[in-house]
């Protein structure tokens, strides 16, 4: 990374409009992805000082502000009460609280890291991106769509009486997963995300739609079935095509299980 | 560019790239105990503390150190040379380079929780790594470090 010159903006509209003036120029929070590109930034706007970093619950729906770093998710009350403390759970492996200091949520949805079980609990839980001037996406439409050039202000996670499990696989404990899965249930409906596969996470729809249709009759093992068979999953240095494949069913049926037989809920 | 800052309580104004590190400057401003390792922010060699919290200075922009209180070995010279007592008495020193990193992390623990347990100790260390692999020594003086300094102010506590 090089940067040509390093600029505090006093204000949201300040940031956005110096990242709208010139093209080369990027917004700025924990530096930790930038650091391994080879990226030259004109102007690096950083917003870590600006008033983004709140954690709030209004009963309905937890907001995190998007210069709020993993280790103040890992620590919040909020977080820790919301699903059995998953959202803290899904970065507790990133090396140290010294790291997790570091990386921000903002910068870490927009660096879109493969293997970030973060991302994959968020695409589970239908949390919703706020930007500054483009409104709200879903994660879905987020992570589908090529990154816009606006400021993210917060993520929104409804929080109606949904349950989330996480289940990964990894060699050791600080390890990259090999595979994640994240599954919630909202309003009776199940939600399922599988990441690091090794591609992004992405929804299974058509595995949840029949799962929906069937009701009760198909069972948790099933459901992972499908879901194995519906998510592309490919080789890499970390594990085999076949290994996912077989890995998603077991972590999907067990998060799966856990949802459906959990008797806390969010938000208590 | 300009910054200004205070290195162990010292007020400094330094000059700095915009794209210079933390522990970049410091090492520039011979603070010996700064050491660097893997660079990416995965080793915690070059621990510091930005406003008594421990961050990685080598993922840390000095441009944004403004106002801030950066703490280095050098500035809890007692508390540090107190721990390191218990990590040569373990043989958790092993060649010393991970040792400033690895002080200031557990330093911070200790403000951090109160009197941790083994699991609260390894998860919060996990992300200081020792290249000779002395954990267990390390693991032990840690445990014996902070069951001193919880039996100290046990003892005041009785005492007051």
């Amino acid at each position: 990374m090089k940067i040509g010159s390093y600029y505090r903006p006093e204000s949201v509209e300040d940031a956005y409009r110096c990242l709208q003036q010139d093209p080369e120029s990027c917004l700025i929070a924990g530096c930790t992805s930038l650091k391994l590109s080879k990226r030259y930034i004109s102007r690096a706007i950083d917003i870590t000082a600006l008033p983004l970093e709140k954690i709030a619950f209004d009963g309905n729906r937890l907001t995190i502000g998007s210069v709020a770093s993993l280790r103040d998710i890992e620590t919040n009350p909020f977080c820790k009460a919301m699903c059995s403390g998953v959202l803290g759970r899904s970065v507790e492996h990133i090396m140290g609280p010294q790291l997790r200091r570091h990386i921000t949520i903002g910068g870490m949805l927009g660096s879109r890291p493969e293997f970030s079980e973060l991302i994959c609990v968020l695409l589970a839980l239908n949390a919703q991106v706020e930007y500054y001037k483009n409104g709200c996406r879903s994660m879905e439409q987020f992570l589908s769509a090529p990154p816009e050039r606006d400021v993210i202000l917060a993520i929104q996670i409804p929080a109606a009486k949904s349950r989330c499990s996480l289940k990964s696989i990894r060699t050791s404990y600080a390890a990259l997963p090999i595979l994640c899965t994240a599954v919630a249930l909202v309003e009776d409906k199940l939600c399922i995300a599988v990441g690091a596969r090794p591609e992004g996470a992405v929804l299974a729809k058509k595995a949840a739609k029949e799962a929906e249709k069937a009701g009760k009759s198909v069972s948790a093992t099933e459901i992972a079935s499908m879901v194995s068979e519906e998510l592309v999953m490919k080789d890499d240095l970390r594990s085999s095509q076949a290994y996912r494949k077989a890995m998603c069913k077991v972590l999907v049926r067990s998060a799966i299980e856990e949802v459906t037989n959990e008797s806390e809920s969010v938000g208590e | 560019m300009k910054v200004n800052l205070w290195v162990n309580d010292q007020p400094k104004e330094w000059e700095i790239e915009p794209d210079e590190f933390l522990a970049e400057s410091l090492k520039k401003h011979r603070y010996a105990s700064i050491k660097t390792g893997c660079e990416i922010g995965s080793c915690g060699v070059c621990t510091v503390w930005v406003d008594q919290n421990p961050v990685l200075s080598c993922c840390t922009l000095s441009a944004r150190m403004e106002g801030k209180h950066v703490t280095t070995m050098e500035g809890v010279g007692k508390e540090a040379e107190e721990l390191a007592k218990y990590l040569v008495g373990e043989a958790g020193e092993a060649c010393g380079y991970c040792s400033p990193g690895f002080i200031m992390t557990v330093l911070a623990m200790t403000r951090e929780l109160t009197h941790p347990n083994r699991e609260q100790i390894r998860t919060y260390l996990n992300g200081n790594l020792c290249r000779c692999t002395g954990y267990l020594g390390k693991n032990r003086a840690v445990e014996k470090y902070i069951e001193s300094i919880y039996n100290y102010s046990k003892t005041k506590e009785e005492e007051r």
